[in-house]
């Protein structure tokens, strides 16, 4: 769900630049909206906004659950007893 | 995250700087000569807020911006409206964050990218938000000190480098007092007061409609004075006619700073209260956003923040094409088209609802 909340700011976010856009230049809305998509000149926008959503999409699926091995999970207790037999 | 109430001072602190930050150098519009009054004058009609709001609070107990939202104006209308809201939320922290952007631009980081600038910022942004409202409050009471430290700093050196004139004030209201009424009623009442509407999201926090009401007329008494002062240093250091014509007035003003040729450009200082005051003021709007996106469409607290930061980033960047397009839309289309309606009209209707709907004795 973070990424369809991601997806629909953005568009929101957009349609009120698109909007104030127009006002302030007395352009349509076609015109207006071409020329605020992030994709040329400047294309480092889209990277930022990329980044947004993959970091909205790691979370949603679970990516860092996903990505750890099976069967290897962390023992703190077994650590901190190993620690204590090598001191001694 | 369970909220509870913050302390009063770190709260009272939070909506100074929030409406200290960005306005201190856009607040007043210098479209009047006598533009120090305005900010005097607009103190007295945005206690309305006050009164508005915290009439939305008393009404429905333990109940926030959101939910008071989805209260009066049904379920599927009620979220359309928190939707518009975090937008609106987004929306303005991404101008701060241009206005920061463009003021670091032109002083401190000429050469450096604006993207870095503002990915590295909005990053910032994103982890001051991760311990909550909390973390952020008490943030704000550092933030406070460094901000009037440093104002009173400035004020101090100006008036040892002798750059205070007293007399660049003059003439006194010379096209009389209405501009100055007109402006007030235009421009100020709606930024920096009227953004105090983010605060009803943190009803918890911020001790109900009785704390509401105590903290923000405390806040705004003490922004009405602080901004008056600096506008008054802007003019006694530069005179009526170049601050109107400044795009950073008090940052010109602290260029003037000289004392023996040893204590000089001290306009990083300005740049740096910006700085810490955007920060805070982005990291409410940003937390005020997510809460908004969590309302709808739910999700763990914390999970928002950092894709919600990069995107206010990267609207940051798309928001106006240069700077003086940034000011028009900012000081005049915004005004017309968000703050009024998001800040004056939604709430009063949604209050006229509530009390229609949920009159005092019946069951809600």
């Amino acid at each position: 769900m973070i990424i369809l909340g991601l997806f629909v700011i953005t568009v929101m976010g957009l349609l009120v630049m698109c909007f104030l856009d127009m006002l302030v230049f007395k352009q349509s809305f076609l015109h207006v909206f071409v020329h605020l998509l992030p994709i040329y000149p400047d294309t480092s926008t889209i990277y930022i906004i990329a980044a947004a959503f993959l970091m909205g999409a790691w979370v949603d699926f679970n990516m860092t659950e996903r990505l750890k091995k099976p069967g290897k999970q962390p023992n703190k207790q077994g650590r901190g007893n190993n620690g204590d037999a090598k001191q001694n | 995250m369970t909220p509870s109430k913050i302390n009063f001072v770190d709260m009272f602190a939070m909506q100074l700087v929030f409406l200290l930050s960005t306005s201190i150098i856009f607040g007043t519009p210098s479209v009047v000569p006598d533009s120090w009054l305005v900010g005097i004058i607009a103190f007295f009609p945005a206690c309305l807020f006050i009164v508005v709001y915290g009439a939305m609070l008393s009404s429905q107990k333990d109940m926030g911006l959101y939910q008071l939202l989805e209260k009066a104006w049904g379920k599927i209308i009620g979220k359309a409206f928190v939707l518009v809201y975090a937008t609106y939320f987004l929306y303005i922290a991404s101008r701060n964050i241009r206005d920061m952007v463009e003021l670091v631009m032109s002083t401190l980081l000429r050469m450096t990218p604006v993207p870095v600038i503002t990915t590295l910022f909005v990053l910032i942004v994103a982890y001051a938000t991760l311990g909550g409202i909390q973390a952020i409050a008490r943030f704000a009471s550092l933030v406070l000190c460094i901000v009037i430290m440093m104002l009173l700093t400035i004020g101090i050196l100006l008036m040892f480098s002798s750059s205070l004139i007293l007399e660049q004030m003059l003439p006194f209201l010379s096209k009389g007092i209405g501009p100055v009424v007109l402006s007030a009623f235009q421009h100020s009442i709606w930024f920096p007061y009227g953004e105090i509407v983010v605060f009803l999201v943190f009803h918890k926090e911020i001790g109900g409609a009785k704390g509401f009401r105590r903290l923000t007329l405390y806040a705004f008494l003490s922004a009405c004075l602080i901004l008056s002062v600096s506008d008054l240093i802007q003019i006694w250091t530069l005179g009526i006619e170049e601050k109107k014509y400044s795009s950073f007035a008090l940052l010109d003003a602290a260029r003037l700073i000289n004392i023996a040729n040893i204590i000089t450009r001290m306009d990083a200082i300005i740049a740096l209260i910006i700085m810490f005051g955007t920060l805070l003021k982005c990291a409410v709007f940003l937390f005020a956003c997510t809460e908004g996106l969590m309302h709808i469409f739910k999700g763990k607290t914390g999970k928002y923040n950092f894709p919600l930061a990069l995107l206010a980033g990267a609207f940051s960047i798309l928001v106006t094409r240069n700077s003086a397009e940034h000011l028009t839309e900012g000081l005049t289309y915004v005004i017309y088209t968000l703050h009024i309606p998001l800040q004056l009209i939604v709430p009063l209707l949604t209050l006229l609802l509530l009390r229609i709907r949920y009159r005092k004795g019946e069951a809600t």
